[in-house]
């Protein structure tokens, strides 16, 4: 009966929509000195689209599938509340924009669920899907432009409305790999043939390994995108091991990855760069890596307790919305703020592995596990590079960071996730 | 001028206490249900029925009706890095393949050099389904399907 | 696929782990070192941000307040600068801006509880008054005395301690730092030092008011009677020279004193150790007994009261006082040293605070006043402290009987001798000047130490204009301005305040209170700088 009306989910949701309830009127407060009224209708829009969504969402679930994993939602919405709030704090004129952006997220969410025929169905078109994607990179290595001026043309779009590539890419990857190797695990199970004294790998390894090896260093070459093209790399080679269990690919795959990393070091500056301003940023504190050394001053401030909302000074961190988000949680909501938010994704990612051992075992399973394993990397590589145990790069922060094609993708993964959870406990 | 000189400054010391309580709820709440839903394990339901039980175990020193784990991918050979290692001289370094799709095993010869049998026949092209009871012969070994 | 796939989550699980440690790595492990980085723009927001408190001098004149442009602290008085001092968040801080920031900044103002949810809060931190005993007047005063002279004049009431006026020259307007900053730095006149507390000068003859006290009290020296004083002393090849008025060739101790002979006080420091009392004539019998004894007891005796005088030790004061020196090596002072240093030269180093102080003890009974500067602390939540209060001693130096033996000698000197130009109409004022040589082909310092009026003193004065030759000449007329003017003020016509606790001295034996014995009784209770 509980499950049937997913009253857990309901319940947890609650909280999501509490917390941003009280972080928006504690902005209010210290900004303003005063809290709007609850009749405010305009004022406290951002929290009543924020809950009207979520409700929407869970409410279309128990119709639909109420069988359905009944964490994930409430993970996602909570990071999400955390997004909102940041925004809010951060760049008030763009908090519509984000909110607008999760309704359109929401959207997808339902898209992916109600859209999809099975799961299987995705399977079919695999190679549809490689090309859409490559075909997408590549038209921004020609056509790419540059809203934010940041210097790197990883969009595509005019007038205003953009979208990053990438992030599709991301996802047609995901699925793309997931039937392929889901197909071909026989094969790959297999120990490759001798060449001398290597064991060469059969052709159906090395050949998409190559091809993504080259995109990757494409993204990271012409790009400059050294983020995405780490996430891209990882996630082959994360579901490359799940699917074969094979530590000796992945270790050939970092190999390989070493080697591709070695070459842009010694070939381009920007690389060069990166690497120095992580090794030692105290030198260079006041111009490269200003960014970073920035947003370490800020976790600092933050302390444990943080210095309270709406009290910090994010101002002095560069991009402090989009890639660096994390700095400003750790500055107002201190150490407890930003151990929470790690603790989201982590249990976001546990979620969604969950499902994917519950899976059938095959396509579902793999593409269960790497979307999960998007979600984690992708998070991972920010904070890890926000907090210097690897090189910054500027990727999003998944649902917290502000950025439009960044959310719509992510909760069209969230959304395929619950789909195959809901078919698992189906076909059970 | 008291400490807490307004009801504003109240409110948002109030505020900042609820938002970092609400956010530790939830984290807390869902732990606990997590926590729940571990204590009530349900098994997964295994999609691959079947072990193969040893008939006869050559050199590999397995005992008579002892029963090897299949995965639905099996690779069967002598090479370490197979699913199922089998260290026989007469046995391929790899072997066989034994495979789960669509509601049934099927076996194919993956190179041997002498041969993979089913039921004493000879698997020489592509994939031959394999039913509960059937006995699969590599080198001196042989292996029962069973459920 | 279990397995692979569990493995994979518990990667990822991992990864998450390690994010955890570095974050909780940089918010606590790292955060001070952080924050204390100099890219860190938080402590320049919370400084703009903190409603800074008034300097204020003892009438309630504004000496320093936030008038400035934006907000910005300004300085209404130069003279004050090196006791004010400047807060400059690139500049640093120094005078009563830095030792009493934590209260000016606002941290340490108002209960506990109030701090505590001003940093709750984040309010904008309002600093405390603070107000001191300066009087600005005074001060303007001593800086017209001082002219051009690089030197300090430092004016005190020795029956309280409260310091009155404190000027070192060469001084600048602290308004414009920042515009002259590089020029102030290289300026080799040291516009930057603040003389009064931290300058280390030769005090010459003003140093014999040292000597001369040590010698009554101990009854080493008859006060009546005379003896010939004409002929130069030699100690171990060093000649000294009688430079006595020409017209007195018979004197008496105290003429001695305020004819500021040499020879005479050389004979008193290595005499010290007896016997008692000293035969200064010319025709005293040969050997002298520390030819023939040595000098270990007199040493021992001079050091003794040269420390009870506070050289060599950390005069506690608002601001940082360097330590005066009798020499570098003291214990083991030559007799050519030990006759050199009695009257005033060798290598003694003193500041102009110590020397006022000395001129205080004689002026205050023989007890050596507390000196302080801050005498209230008002915060803007109404309440108020007295970091300290007026009527404290350091220590009883010498007793009281020498005092007045002392305060004898010096109204001689003023009424009689060099001291003249410190004459003040219808005032006993008591004083010593000094002419401190400083090198060969160098100008002498100039010195004046005194007070005034002399039965009753509520006010001690020391003045030192650097290389500007005779005390006679530049210091005292100097620092008989600021007398005169200071007992026109309101302040010196107060009622003495009794001492914080009379009974603690022993009245008769002064080797009661033993040297580094140096916290007084009563009511001295300095706060601490930096909260």
């Amino acid at each position: 009966m509980l499950a049937r009306f997913r009253l857990a989910e309901l319940g947890l949701l609650a909280f999501p929509v509490a917390f941003l309830g009280v972080g928006l009127a504690l902005l209010a407060l210290v900004e303003q000195g005063a809290v709007a009224s609850p009749a405010e209708l305009r004022a406290w829009g951002p929290l009543l689209l924020f809950a009207g969504l979520m409700l929407a969402v869970h409410f279309a679930l128990v119709a639909r599938w109420p069988a359905a994993d009944q964490l994930v939602l409430p993970l996602v919405a909570a990071l999400s509340a955390v997004g909102l709030l940041m925004v809010t704090r951060l760049e008030p004129s763009l908090a519509w924009r984000q909110g607008l952006w999760l309704a359109v997220g929401s959207a997808a969410l339902l898209g992916t669920m109600f859209l999809l025929p099975r799961v299987d169905w995705l399977a079919r078109y695999k190679y549809t899907w490689a090309a859409l994607g490559c075909g997408l990179v590549l038209t921004t290595f020609v056509f790419g432009v540059d809203p934010n001026g940041s210097g790197d043309r990883l969009w595509l779009g005019a007038r205003g409305v953009y979208f990053q590539p990438s992030e599709v890419f991301k996802v047609l990857l995901v699925v793309f790999l997931a039937s392929y190797l889901a197909e071909r695990r026989e094969v790959l199970a297999l120990v490759g043939r001798r060449i001398g004294p290597v064991r060469l790998p059969p052709p159906p390894y090395w050949l998409p390994l190559a091809v993504i090896w080259l995109l990757s260093l494409g993204l990271l070459v012409i790009q400059r995108d050294l983020g995405a093209a780490m996430l891209i790399f990882g996630i082959f080679l994360g579901m490359l091991y799940a699917a074969t269990a094979r530590v000796d690919y992945v270790a050939g795959g970092l190999l390989l990855f070493a080697l591709g990393a070695a070459f842009a070091y010694e070939a381009f500056a920007h690389v060069r760069d990166r690497v120095a301003i992580w090794l030692d940023p105290w030198p260079q504190a006041q111009d490269r890596a200003y960014q970073l050394v920035q947003g370490l001053i800020a976790l600092g401030a933050g302390g444990v307790l943080g210095a309270g909302l709406g009290f910090g000074y994010p101002e002095y961190i560069p991009a402090v919305h989009t890639d660096f988000v994390i700095a400003a949680v750790g500055e107002e909501l201190g150490l407890l703020g930003s151990l929470a938010v790690v603790a989201l994704y982590l249990l976001l990612v546990y979620r969604g592995f969950r499902i994917a051992l519950r899976a059938p075992e095959g396509f579902h399973q793999l593409l269960a596990a790497g979307l999960s394993t998007v979600l984690g990397l992708q998070a991972l590589i920010i904070l890890g590079g926000s907090t210097r145990v690897i090189p910054l790069t500027g990727i999003t922060l998944p649902f917290i960071s502000y950025g439009g094609s960044s959310l719509l993708v992510n909760y069209a993964m969230v959304g395929l996730l619950l789909r195959i959870s809901a078919e698992t406990a189906r076909s059970a | 001028m008291s400490a807490l000189d307004s009801s504003v400054d109240a409110l948002i010391l109030a505020l900042r206490l609820g938002l970092i309580i609400v956010l530790y709820g939830f984290l807390l709440a869902v732990f606990l249900l997590v926590r729940r839903e571990l204590r009530q394990q349900v098994t997964k339901p295994s999609n691959v029925p079947g072990h193969l039980v040893v008939v006869e175990g050559g050199s590999t020193g397995l005992p008579v009706g002892h029963a090897l784990p299949l995965q639905a991918v099996t690779a069967l050979g002598r090479a370490p890095s197979c699913t199922l290692p089998l260290d026989d001289s007469f046995v391929s370094a790899t072997h066989a393949l034994l495979t789960w799709r669509d509601g049934r095993w099927w076996l194919r010869d993956a190179g041997s050099t002498n041969g993979t049998f089913l039921n004493q026949q000879a698997v020489v092209d592509g994939e031959v389904p394999v039913e509960y009871g059937d006995v699969v012969g590599l080198g001196r070994l042989r292996l029962k399907l069973t459920p | 696929m279990d397995k692979s796939i569990s493995r994979l989550a518990g990667a990822l699980l991992l990864g998450f782990l390690v994010v955890a440690g570095a974050l909780g790595y940089w918010q606590v492990v790292q955060a001070d070192a952080l924050l204390a980085r100099s890219n860190n723009p938080r402590p320049a927001e919370e400084e703009a941000r903190v409603v800074r408190g008034r300097i204020l001098d003892r009438n309630g004149a504004v000496l320093a307040d936030n008038g400035g442009p934006n907000g910005a602290r300004r300085y209404t008085l130069p003279a004050l600068l090196h006791v004010v001092g400047y807060h400059s968040p690139r500049f640093g801080s120094t005078g009563i801006e830095d030792a009493y920031d934590a209260y000016l900044g606002g941290r340490r103002a108002g209960s506990a509880l109030t701090q505590l949810g001003n940093e709750l809060l984040h309010r904008p931190p309002l600093g405390a008054d603070v107000t001191l005993t300066i009087d600005a007047e005074l001060s303007r005063v001593a800086a017209q005395a001082l002219g051009n002279s690089s030197g300090a004049i430092v004016a005190l009431d020795p029956r309280s301690g409260e310091v009155l006026a404190m000027v070192s020259a060469p001084y600048f307007d602290a308004n414009q730092l920042a515009d002259r900053w590089d020029a102030l730095r290289d300026d080799p006149s040291a516009p930057l030092v603040p003389r009064a507390t931290e300058g280390l000068y030769t005090p010459g003859s003003v140093f014999k008011i040292v000597t001369a006290s040590a010698a009554v009290d101990l009854g080493a020296v008859q006060l009546q009677g005379a003896h010939d004083c004409t002929t130069d002393l030699v100690v171990d090849g060093f000649r000294i020279e009688q430079k006595n008025h020409p017209q007195l060739h018979r004197v008496s101790f105290p003429e001695d004193f305020a004819w500021s002979d040499n020879v005479t006080f050389a004979k008193t420091g290595l005499g010290l150790g007896g016997p008692y009392p000293i035969d200064f004539d010319d025709a005293a019998p040969r050997p002298y007994p520390w030819e023939r004894d040595g000098i270990a007891a007199s040493l021992q005796r001079f050091l003794d009261y040269a420390h009870r005088f506070g050289f060599g030790e950390q005069i506690p004061f608002d601001l940082p006082v360097a330590t005066s020196q009798i020499s570098s090596h003291e214990r083991q002072m030559s007799r050519v040293e030990l006759a050199n240093t009695a009257f005033g030269q060798g290598e003694l180093e003193t500041t102009p605070l110590l020397m006022a102080l000395v001129g205080a003890t004689v002026a205050n009974q023989g007890a050596m006043p507390a000196p302080y500067l801050a005498a209230e602390i008002r915060s803007p939540d109404g309440t108020v402290q007295q970091p300290h209060h007026p009527g404290g001693r350091l220590r009883q130096v010498v007793r009281p009987e020498t005092a007045a033996a002392l305060t004898s000698f010096m109204v001689l000197s003023v009424d009689e001798a060099y001291a003249r130009p410190a004459q003040i109409p219808g005032v006993k004022v008591g004083g010593k000047t000094g002419t401190a040589e400083v090198g060969p082909g160098r100008t002498p310092h100039s010195w004046f130490v005194g007070f005034a009026p002399a039965d009753n003193p509520r006010i001690a004065v020391a003045a030192i204009m650097e290389n500007r030759g005779s005390g006679t000449d530049v210091a005292t007329p100097a620092a008989r301005q600021v007398m005169q003017a200071a007992l026109t003020r309101p302040a010196a016509n107060r009622e003495s305040p009794p001492p914080a606790s009379a009974t603690t001295w022993a009245v008769g034996n002064s080797a009661g209170i033993a040297p580094g014995e140096l916290s007084a009784s009563g009511a001295y209770c300095p706060l601490p700088r930096h909260g």
